[in-house]
């Protein structure tokens, strides 16, 4: 069966062939980037006052007590989760190593990342009553359709990584966010952007529930800098339709409001296509898998993320490797935060349910990256959003866009 | 060229099969089956009552080892295996019973879970209604949606219907992301849920309770199984096996196939809606994730594992595909995988399911071995002996006065015998450039039995087929009574009075010999889908007549012994009569026989001949195609020679051997070639 | 009962027919839909050939082509190509192509080979029913997906591109690259030599004779089950060659669920243009390459083409239920 092979080698070779002495005419499209290149951040420095896991080593606490972990562990979203539930698991071992007489035990529960799985493990969770306080959910759906199974169950939880605004809006007194949402991070899209001295920023959203949030708010704060926008849907491969446009509108950056599964694509067709300027892209593009899919062509690629380069921070950097054989990932450092604040409210005592989410609805305290208290929403005071960008094949953070 | 449109492959099979010795109580648990049928009423729903409490009990009992504890709440891990085994029953509907692929079922599903979203959601602008109003407006919504999709689709047969209802479940979820108002994957927040508060004042139905929601969804099982039962046994659970077994032939019995495979379909959106609704509440959140073709394909391995067309293996299969990704969660991730290998493996070694036995198909079976015993002397055997070689009964053994009787109730011959019943003008058909039938006429005459002859390709079959229904001619007309029948629908002209039997036989081989025959009665049958559903009173008459009347004529041809014996399993003989017994029962004002002794040594061929007869002399009119010549001038009134799709003779069986047109005709071919 | 302000169409226009932008981009649309067409009709005739002699829609052949894009990925990554343009001379980027073109045909024939002997092969000892044959199918489909997923996760492999299209011809304003030409081309001498093949060879005379009557075939001294392996080899060569085109066109659009995606574009391809037939798959592929970018243009998102391309089929089946082209005569009356 080689001779349909034979045709199609005689063929390409006349195409390439020919191409290789057709004019080059495609070589105009796109605008020459003049953009700026912003420095690495080398390390961040804790805060003196960081609260540590390690607490003051004199703790007690009933045997027994338990912080559980409900999210995805399995199915294509497990990566985030395990990020996580790693950065909780290193807390908790820090804190057992350094209290003898407080030995916090740790359950997770796999939800797959499900809006319709997620029903059954959190009411394994909220029936298990050694559980007095939760890191997750990870995902705004799943956290949608469980966050009133926290509610009637008085049990309070902290999500490290679900963004969706409305979240906070439904009244629920459990419910916490360890970082900004999407409503924050929106607007340091257009920071970031002036700070790379773009002027026309082209925006193009997914149909993600996260996607449509970050395309409204960046779009709003864009204002001037707004070249034009896109929708794409979430799946598709080819970004051809959407990259003449953007060719077209002469922009100098694109932000893509959405994942990386199609963000990396989207960035190495943009590239290819002969686009010169920078690709934002928010914390869900802003993945080891949007490097390795879009290749080279991600060393224009910048984010926005409401996460702390948990890296940059030694301390915890280290431990997280020797503890787990791999690098933090996004929102480790949130998990391991929040379970800290979590930790610190057992080793004051607060060891049944109510107390502790009273202890959370009051705590003010300074983390490793940044400080933790919360509105009565469930919403942070303050929230940090850093600027990342590839270099050399890495994602490393540019700073904190808060500036 | 062959004459026959349809295939050839069921005759060979049909063969084949008549060594099996499968009854109907197949498959593993058929011995149980047929010891439960024998127990005494009050015995049977004492084991009911008691499996019913136990299932009632499952969420509490939370049994060690079995419970998906602790990795997911078993009362919600009860409440989900019953939303599949719900699901899966809906669609054992469509696939299992009436044979319909639907690859995009989950589409129904969406549907049922977004009317109950949106007309209870705070997040939906939409008018509110109380969640339990949500239940019947999404079934009726759904059963929109399915005959909307159904009219335009359920014309196209097994395949393309596959990909066509694979499309419209794609369809919906996309839509589902593409209008605004069904908020994408933002979703639907606080769904509602039946009311009621316990004493803590907390929802009795609140997302996380899963006993109230499994009690409440096995509820609406056991309610839909027994109207299921109800339909399963009727008129129309018939019409749907029919379809599956053989929709040509089906149609041909008189049933008006395209009206039941909209209603399977109907009733499978229905259900499937109102699981999706009863989904939406418990979970409380509905987007547009999780409504994908995988989804779909999950439900679908449900109903085959389970055991397609049986209610109870598909909520067995149901609750199993559930069950297994939450009780081993280890195995979340393979799932699909273990289902699609569970797909392959049942298909290739247990093609039935799990629970494969038949279904019955008769309202009132318990009374089947009185009324035999009564009219025949004996209760009909319901398997076959391995070593049964046994002939039919000949046909005066058979049929006693009171069998003739029901057999031809008000058979009184209306007008003078020898008067036209039937005539064929001027028919011509043609398949592209080819004219199969050219110009042909004649008449049949009331009372007589018309031999139709004519070589190989002469154009009997197509003759046949044209009278049918099955061709459109492309000019002429055939009338029967002076109506015309060409442009009617098959089952149209079947009820019209022309009944036929097939060269290959074409029997619904999944079958009891007496549910054939009831099928052939059913065309005459007016009791509708509701009527079936709700055991009108009418329904409740016309299947008691209906076991009379079919053993009956299963008498008349002589094979009443075998009347609970599965049609592919009966002996080729057996079979002959039994399509013979089938076209009868629709009381036919024509009987076409298309050879009817095709494959029958002398001896049968004889009995074959006495039993035309006798049909005749019972005030029947009848139109014969036969190869063999012997049986054809034996019983035979008159004959139409039929050449190259021409007419080439008529006459009485006399004048036609000495034709020399017909002799030419037949000359170097052997007159009985015994081909098909 | 609707809230008049909130009815689906008045709350927002969703369903909004853009013909300026169709107008605008009607030639790129028109040459990326022949592409498109191209790479379904040759994943069609996969499906065709097999439907042809088996009656049997292989849904699995999705599969066989994802292995066979797999393999183009593998092979590709192996000799250095990677996400960026590669710096290869062009001798050996055609070098590179042909080798990935010859293992991936080996990849999906070979497991078109397996699956008829796992899967279809012992039901048809078994004269299983259709619909047997349909669920073994999507069972098979499964399997492979579910094993692909368990072994390469659920992220796509990353992007191997195989060189930097170049404008070749400027078609109304519109340019047409070297990639869009060599996809199509090479497509449709593909399939004229499968055509001919089957019109002109004897194994070609096996496979019309096993689809119109396997008993007679048989009968005539055609070694049915020869014949049957042979077109579900020719089915899988075809499905390798689609995979090299179509990672050439979407990058990174390998993994486990791809194939699926596109096999049921494909699929519908050849349901269009008249199962059983392979001039069919060619324009079935065509047109809904076309009637899909259309569609995506006027309706301004991509999710649309999947729904313009179920309508167009329903409506086609509705008005000729055995496609545009249809089954040959023989076949309607066997």
């Amino acid at each position: 069966m080689t001779r349909p092979g034979k045709v199609f080698a005689a063929l390409a070779a006349v195409a390439l062939l020919t191409a290789g002495c057709a004019n080059r005419a495609g070589d105009d499209a796109g605008t020459d980037s003049d953009l700026k290149s912003l420095p690495v951040q080398k390390s961040i420095d804790v805060p003196a006052d960081a609260v540590t896991a390690a607490g003051d080593g004199e703790a007690e606490c009933p045997d027994g007590t338990t912080i559980g972990y409900a999210g995805a562990m399995t199915g294509p979203n497990a990566q985030l989760g395990i990020n996580i539930y790693n950065g909780v698991q290193l807390a908790i071992d820090q804190h057992n190593e350094a209290n003898p007489d407080c030995q916090v035990e740790f359950k997770k529960f796999d939800t797959e990342g499900d809006p319709n799985k997620a029903t059954g493990p959190v009411t394994q969770v909220v029936n298990d009553d050694s559980i007095i306080g939760v890191i997750g959910l990870p995902f705004s759906g799943e956290s949608k359709a469980t966050g009133k199974i926290f509610e009637d169950a008085g049990l309070v939880h902290i999500t490290p990584s679900a963004t969706n605004p409305d979240l906070a809006k439904n009244g629920w007194t459990t419910f916490h966010r360890g970082m900004g949402n999407d409503a924050v991070q929106g607007p340091k899209v257009a920071v970031l952007a002036k700070k790379l001295d773009a002027k026309n920023v082209y925006v193009v959203g997914d149909d993600s529930d996260y996607g449509i949030g970050l395309f409204k708010t960046s779009t709003e704060a864009l204002g001037s800098l707004l070249a034009g926008t896109d929708k794409v849907t979430t799946g598709q491969k080819d970004f051809s339709a959407t990259i003449s446009k953007i060719l077209k509108s002469k922009a100098d950056a694109v932000f893509y409001s959405g994942y990386y599964a199609e963000g990396a694509p989207f960035d190495q067709q943009l590239v290819a296509k002969g686009f010169k300027g920078a690709f934002i892209g928010p914390d869900g593009v802003k993945d080891d898998q949007f490097v390795k899919q879009a290749g080279n062509a991600s060393a224009n690629a910048y984010f926005t993320c409401p996460c702390i380069p948990g890296e940059l921070i030694p301390d915890f950097a280290d431990a997280y490797k020797k503890a787990f054989k791999a690098e933090p990932g996004t929102y480790s450092i949130e998990g391991y935060d929040s379970a800290i604040v979590l930790l610190q409210g057992i080793d004051k005592g607060n060891a049944t349910r109510q107390k502790l989410l009273d202890f959370v609805e009051t705590y003010s305290g300074q983390g490793y990256a940044k400080s933790y208290k919360w509105t009565d929403e469930g919403e942070l005071s303050e929230t940090p959003v850093f600027g990342y960008k590839v270099d050399n094949g890495k994602i490393v953070s540019v700073g904190s866009l808060d500036d | 060229m062959m004459s026959t449109p349809l295939g050839g492959a069921a005759a060979t099979q049909a063969i084949t099969d008549t060594q099996a010795t499968e009854s109907r109580y197949s498959g593993r648990f058929g011995h149980l089956r047929h010891r439960w049928e024998q127990f005494p009423r009050w015995q049977q729903w004492f084991v009911l009552a008691l499996f019913a409490v136990l299932l009632y009990a499952l969420p509490i009992l939370n049994p060690p080892f079995i419970t998906t504890e602790p990795g997911n709440d078993w009362q919600l891990a009860c409440f989900d295996m019953a939303r599949f085994a719900l699901i899966a029953l809906g669609l054992n509907v469509v696939v299992g019973q009436a044979g319909l692929l639907d690859l995009g079922y989950v589409g129904f599903f969406a549907v049922g879970s977004y009317v109950a979203a949106l007309w209870t959601s705070p997040d939906s602008t939409y008018i509110h209604i109380p969640y339990l109003w949500t239940l019947p407006l999404a079934m009726v919504v759904t059963v929109f949606f399915g005959v909307v999709l159904g009219i335009p689709t359920l014309r196209l047969r097994g395949d393309y219907l596959a990909i066509v209802t694979l499309g419209f479940g794609e369809i919906i979820r996309l839509l589902a992301t593409l209008i605004p108002a069904l908020k994408g994957q933002v979703g639907f927040q606080n769904v509602g849920a039946p009311p009621g508060t316990d004493a803590a004042g907390r929802e009795i139905f609140n997302n996380s309770a899963g006993t109230p929601w499994y009690w409440f969804t096995v509820t609406i099982i056991i309610i839909v199984i027994m109207l299921l039962t109800n339909l399963e046994r009727s008129r129309v659970g018939r019409a749907w096996i029919a379809i599956r077994e053989d929709e040509d032939a089906a149609e041909i019995m008189g049933v008006p196939t395209f009206r039941f495979k909209i209603w399977a379909f109907g009733i499978g959106a229905a259900i499937g809606g109102l699981s999706g609704a009863v989904f939406a509440g418990q979970v409380g959140f509905v987007n547009n994730q999780k409504f994908d073709v995988q989804t779909s394909i999950l439900f679908l391995a449900a109903v085959v594992l389970g055991g397609s067309g049986n209610k109870y293996g598909a909520v067995l299969g149901g609750a199993l595909v559930s069950y297994i990704p939450l009780r081993f969660t280890a195995v979340a991730d393979y799932k699909y995988l273990i289902f699609g290998a569970a797909l392959v493996v049942m298909m290739i070694f247990r093609p039935q399911g799990l629970l494969g036995t038949r279904s019955q198909l008769l309202a009132n079976a318990r009374t089947i071995g009185a009324t035999a015993r009564r009219l025949i002397g004996a209760a009909p055997a319901v398997e076959v002996d391995a070593d049964a070689t046994a002939a039919p009964l000949s046909v005066e053994e058979a049929v006693t006065e009171e069998v003739a009787d029901i057999v031809a109730p008000d058979r009184t011959v209306e007008t003078a015998v020898g008067e036209n019943l039937a005539e064929i003008k001027d028919l011509s058909v043609t398949f592209g450039g080819l004219t199969a039938l050219d110009h042909v006429s004649f008449d049949i005459r009331r009372g007589e039995i018309l031999g139709l002859i004519g070589p190989n390709g002469a154009g009997k079959t197509t003759c046949f087929n044209a009278m049918t229904g099955v061709y459109a001619p492309s000019s002429g007309d055939v009338t029967l009574d002076g109506t015309s029948v060409i442009g009617r629908a098959q089952h149209s002209i079947t009820r019209l009075g022309i009944a036929r039997t097939f060269q290959n036989i074409r029997l619904f081989g999944e079958m009891t010999a007496l549910e054939n025959v009831v099928v052939g009665l059913d065309a005459r049958h007016r009791t509708g889908t509701w009527g079936a559903l709700f055991r009108a009173p009418r329904h409740r008459r016309e299947e008691r007549e209906s076991i009379e009347r079919g053993l009956a004529l299963l008498g008349f041809v002589g094979i009443a012994d075998r009347a609970e014996v599965l049609a592919r399993n009966l002996p080729y003989g057996y079979q002959r009569r039994l399509e013979i017994a089938r076209a009868l029962a629709t009381e036919p004002k024509l009987l076409c026989l298309d050879e009817p002794a095709a494959g029958f040594n002398p001896a049968e061929k004889d009995e074959l001949m006495e039993l035309i007869r006798t049909i005749r002399d019972d005030g029947y009119t009848i139109l014969l195609i036969e190869h063999d010549m012997r049986l054809v001038m034996g019983v035979t009134d008159r004959i139409v020679v039929l050449e190259f799709g021409k007419k080439i003779a008529e006459g009485a069986p006399a004048e036609i051997r000495n034709d020399p047109a017909v002799i030419a005709a037949y000359l170097g071919e052997e007159a009985d070639d015994g081909s098909a | 009962m609707l809230d008049p302000q909130t009815a689906f169409v008045a709350a927002d226009e969703w369903i909004r027919l853009d013909w300026a932008a169709l107008a605008g981009n009607f030639w790129s649309a028109t040459f990326d839909g022949l592409t498109f067409g191209a790479i379904y009709a040759l994943v069609a005739l996969g499906y065709t050939l097999v439907y042809g002699v088996l009656n049997l829609i292989n849904f699995a052949h999705s599969e066989v082509f994802i292995v066979g894009a797999y393999a183009v990925v593998f092979t590709l990554t192996g000799l250095g190509f990677g996400p960026s343009p590669p710096t290869f001379s062009v001798v050996g980027i055609i070098g590179a192509l042909v080798l990935a073109c010859l293992f991936a045909m080996l990849a999906s024939a070979v497991t078109a080979f397996i699956l008829e002997r796992v899967a279809y092969r012992p039901l048809r000892h078994r004269s299983a029913p259709r619909l047997a044959f349909l669920i073994t199918a999507i069972g098979m489909s499964f399997v492979i997906q579910y094993l692909i997923f368990i072994w390469r996760g659920p992220n796509p492999e990353p992007a191997v591109i195989m060189f930097q299209p170049i404008p070749i011809f400027d078609v109304f304003g519109t340019i047409i690259d070297s990639q869009q030409i060599i996809i199509v081309v090479a497509a449709v001498v593909m399939m004229v030599f499968v055509d001919q093949l089957i019109r002109r060879t004897k194994l070609g005379r096996g496979i019309r004779a096993v689809a119109q009557d396997p008993d007679t075939a048989t009968l005539m001294g055609v070694n049915k089950e020869r014949i049957i392996v042979a077109t579900f080899i020719i089915g899988g060569v075809l499905a390798g060659a689609a995979a090299l085109f179509y990672v050439m066109k979407i990058p990174s659009g390998v993994l486990y669920y791809g194939g699926f995606v596109l096999g049921i574009k494909a699929f519908t391809a050849a349901v269009l243009g008249g199962i059983g037939n392979v001039r069919g798959a060619l324009l079935g592929g065509f047109l809904l390459g076309l009637i899909g970018n259309y569609g995506q243009i006027l309706l301004g998102n991509a999710q649309w083409t999947d729904v313009v391309s179920f309508v167009v089929l329903v409506l086609v089946l509705m008005i000729r239920p055995e496609g545009i082209l249809g089954t040959n005569l023989s076949k309607v009356r066997a």
